[in-house]
């Protein structure tokens, strides 16, 4: 552990000590490869990461592996730690991150990048592979921005792409065959499937900047790095403890996967793309999964998670288990993604008898011309009736989500999203006096559409921040009722994600100059500098112009055509010319 | 009206806090007993009303990084269970540096822990050089046991004089620890 007087100095403590329940402790002496799981941002945040808690039991199960944990440090404990020339150090035996075979990063969000870098730097190791050698540990990542590896190629011996519960125990197995040789062990790493090992890789470039080749310069990688998933999920791992953390963080409580995938295809959502295909877990399956983990945490909520909880077809089922076993114990259920229809209110109603909290929607577009556009499947009939089922139901608080900067996006859209709160707000209203206790309150957030690969908009120049700007006026002048707030994302921070998200290699180069300034947790509003990444962007002569405000040719060679994610290009292409009016 | 807590029975639960444990806040600290009294399988006791809670109570929290060695809580069960099984389970929840050290069963209707503690005994260590004379007969003066007024700066930025509410200042030399206070 960090020094009394250290701890003492610092924020919250209790983000450095570890020593949760149900934390893995192991004697070193009798394992053979030890992995660090590091998350690129604050321990709150990390640890209310399920997929933390699923790798870190996975990885765990094998006696001859040792997964310990590391988080970004806040800004006060990194300045505490540069000034007196400290170490980062692991959770669970205070071990120096050099001590270890893999340090294995997870990729949820790209204003982390600038963290990887820090953690790398406070361990002590080179960021770049190139500057490592056999006596470093082996810095990997994977995670749903793996899917374009490039932006980081520079800084990892190799990427995991897609999930890990399907072959990272091949991972571990080839590294006990090849113990100290870095070379051999990514040769014969690279012919696997799902890995990326960017050394073998060269890239040439057109005159303009565009990609004129990407070709691999060792025998041993393939031309196309497949993406690996797991095809059943009711025999797919999953944790039978979890860490339970000792000060309160983002979430607390289990985390119940009822099926991965979507199988919606909205044409923004990367996610829909990447997590293909839809693979769900029965009743049964679930129940015990629940019910172990509840029991081993003591937690008095479980969250149901998916990407459209709507789709599960099982769910007033396993809602009622769930609530039969545990109500009495006080355990609160939630489900974080589900729409309210006529279908499942009685679902709702059920799960939230005693707290009616607010309520929340995702038409994504205002009007139903953009939300033709993005294929998102809902009518203006469907989202009033919604609402009216809300109200009646006694709930008086709806958050309403939106996207701006959308392909084919005009004024009249924009001014809709207004429209549809204020209609809102008018059913509330219709409804008898006796039916309302309090004014109704609705939050409109809109974000700034950020093209992700992997979409049907990948090719799609995103809008500038001036631009966004104006659109969110043009939002906020259409909102003239009292009872509708509305929020909206930093668009100089959206897009930089659209720069770093469909960057390329020279963009490592960019995110190193920006550490190298001084940036540091990104996504946090109060951190963020665009005056950093002004700079950066001048000292490294890149441009946003070329990676994020130019339309893209169909034909040219995009940075992660190289990875087959189980979507054809064609068929995303397609997707793109069906968006057209 | 009957008070809903006479039908239940109530524990009062001594603990310490040392090592890492010392690093965990007040709030967090509750809620880590409430999942701990769920994981042992505890007959809990809820309150009555929409949003029930745990019958817990932690008295007399400890600032952030202090060991404390003589903690309470209480908690109120639905039935009576037998305390040397209650204690071993508990301890069996605990994270390293929390310890049940004993637990008794008290009147479900008396005052609280909180209400029925008068004084605390606080040790503080100085672990440097520190200038003190000792009598005789052992006893150890130092400058500050005799001013009238031991000032202390609270978490709002106000200095408080806190000599009026100590009964019994006094120091100890500790072989290892240096100056006792």
């Amino acid at each position: 552990m960090y020094d009394d007087k250290i701890l003492l100095q610092a924020q919250k403590p209790a983000r450095y000590i570890g020593n949760e329940i149900n934390m893995v402790r192991k004697d070193l002496a009798n394992v053979d490869i030890r992995f660090a799981f590091a998350f690129p941002d604050v321990y709150e945040v990390g640890m209310s990461h399920n997929g933390l808690q699923i790798l870190y039991a996975l990885f765990n199960r094998r006696k001859d592996v040792f997964c310990e944990r590391v988080f970004a440090p806040w800004v006060d404990m990194e300045a505490i730690m540069r000034e007196q020339g400290l170490p980062l150090k692991s959770l669970e035996t205070y071990s120096e991150l050099t001590d270890f075979d893999f340090i294995g990063f997870t990729l949820q969000y790209e204003m982390t990048y600038t963290n990887i870098l820090n953690i790398l730097d406070l361990a002590g190791i080179p960021l770049r592979a190139a500057e490592r050698n056999d006596s470093h540990p082996i810095i990997c990542a994977g995670g749903p921005c793996a899917v374009n590896p490039e932006p980081l190629a520079d800084f990892f011996d190799f990427f995991f792409i897609g999930e890990a519960e399907e072959k990272f125990d091949e991972v571990f197995d080839l590294y006990k065959a090849h113990k100290g040789g870095k070379p051999a062990f990514l040769e014969k790493l690279a012919a696997l499937d799902g890995i990326y090992v960017p050394a073998f890789y060269d890239v040439a470039y057109h005159e303009n900047g565009t990609i004129a080749a990407f070709t691999p310069n060792n025998p041993a990688a393939p031309a196309t790095v497949q993406k690996v998933f797991v095809k059943d999920m009711n025999t797919a791992f999953y944790p039978e403890k979890m860490l339970v953390p000792l000060m309160e963080t983002v979430h607390n409580r289990v985390a119940l996967e009822i099926f991965r995938g979507c199988v919606r295809g909205c044409r923004f959502c990367q996610a829909g793309f990447i997590y293909r295909p839809y693979r769900m877990k029965n009743v049964d399956i679930l129940y015990s999964q629940g019910k172990q983990l509840l029991e081993s945490s003591g937690h008095d909520e479980i969250s149901l998670l998916s990407l459209a909880t709507n789709d599960y077809p099982h769910l007033a089922a396993l809602v009622d288990r769930l609530n039969d076993s545990f109500a009495d114990s006080h355990v609160s259920i939630s489900l974080p993604s589900l729409r309210i229809d006529a279908a499942n209110r009685a679902v709702l109603e059920k799960i939230q008898k005693v707290r009616k909290s607010s309520l929340t929607f995702a038409p994504e577009g205002g009007s139903q011309k953009m939300r033709d556009i993005i294929k998102k499947n809902i009518s203006e009939r469907e989202i009033f009736e919604g609402a009216r089922l809300a109200f009646e139901g006694g709930w008086d608080r709806l958050k309403l989500y939106f996207i701006v900067g959308l392909p084919g996006e005009e004024e009249g859209d924009l001014e809709a999203i207004g429209k549809l709160a204020a209609d809102l707000v008018e059913i509330y209203y219709s409804l008898p006096p006796e039916k309302r206790r309090r004014p109704p309150g609705i939050t409109v957030s809109t974000s700034c559409f950020v093209p992700k690969p992997f979409t049907p908009f990948q090719w799609f120049p995103q809008k500038s921040a001036a631009d966004f700007m104006e659109r969110q006026q043009i939002v906020k002048k259409s909102i003239r009722s009292k009872r509708i707030s509305y929020k909206y994302h930093d668009a100089d921070l959206s897009v930089l994600e659209g720069t770093l998200s469909r960057g390329d290699r020279r963009i490592g180069a960019l995110i190193e100059r920006a550490w190298r300034l001084g940036a540091r947790f990104d996504g946090w509003s109060e951190h963020f500098s665009r005056e950093i990444w002004r700079q950066a962007f001048e000292d490294t002569g890149l441009s946003m112009d070329f990676y994020n405000f130019r339309q893209r040719e169909y034909d040219e060679i995009l940075p992660w055509d190289f990875i087959d994610i189980g979507v054809s290009k064609a068929f995303l292409r397609e997707e793109d010319e069906n968006a057209r009016p | 009206m009957l008070d809903p807590k006479s039908a239940y029975f109530r524990y009062r639960v001594y603990y310490s806090k040392d090592g890492p444990a010392r690093f965990i806040g007040h709030l967090d600290l509750q809620s880590l007993f409430s999942k701990a009294l769920k994981r042992a399988g505890l007959p809990v006791a809820y309150s009555q009303g929409f949003n029930p809670h745990q019958l817990l109570s932690v008295a007399l929290p400890l600032p952030l990084g202090m060991a404390g060695f003589c903690e309470l809580f209480e908690i109120y069960l639905t039935t009576e269970v037998n305390i040397t099984d209650m204690t071993k389970s508990l301890n069996e929840q605990m994270p390293q540096g929390l310890k049940i050290l004993e637990i008794q069963e008290v009147s479900a209707l008396g005052k609280s822990a909180a209400a029925l503690v008068h004084a605390a005994i606080y040790s503080i260590e100085f672990p440097g050089e520190i200038k003190y004379e000792a009598t005789l007969d052992g006893i150890i003066d130092i400058k500050i046991l005799n001013t009238n007024c031991i000032e202390a700066t609270l978490a709002a930025g106000s200095k408080k004089n806190l000599k009026p509410q100590i009964f019994a200042p006094g120091a100890i030399k500790h072989e290892r620890k240096g100056l006792l206070l």
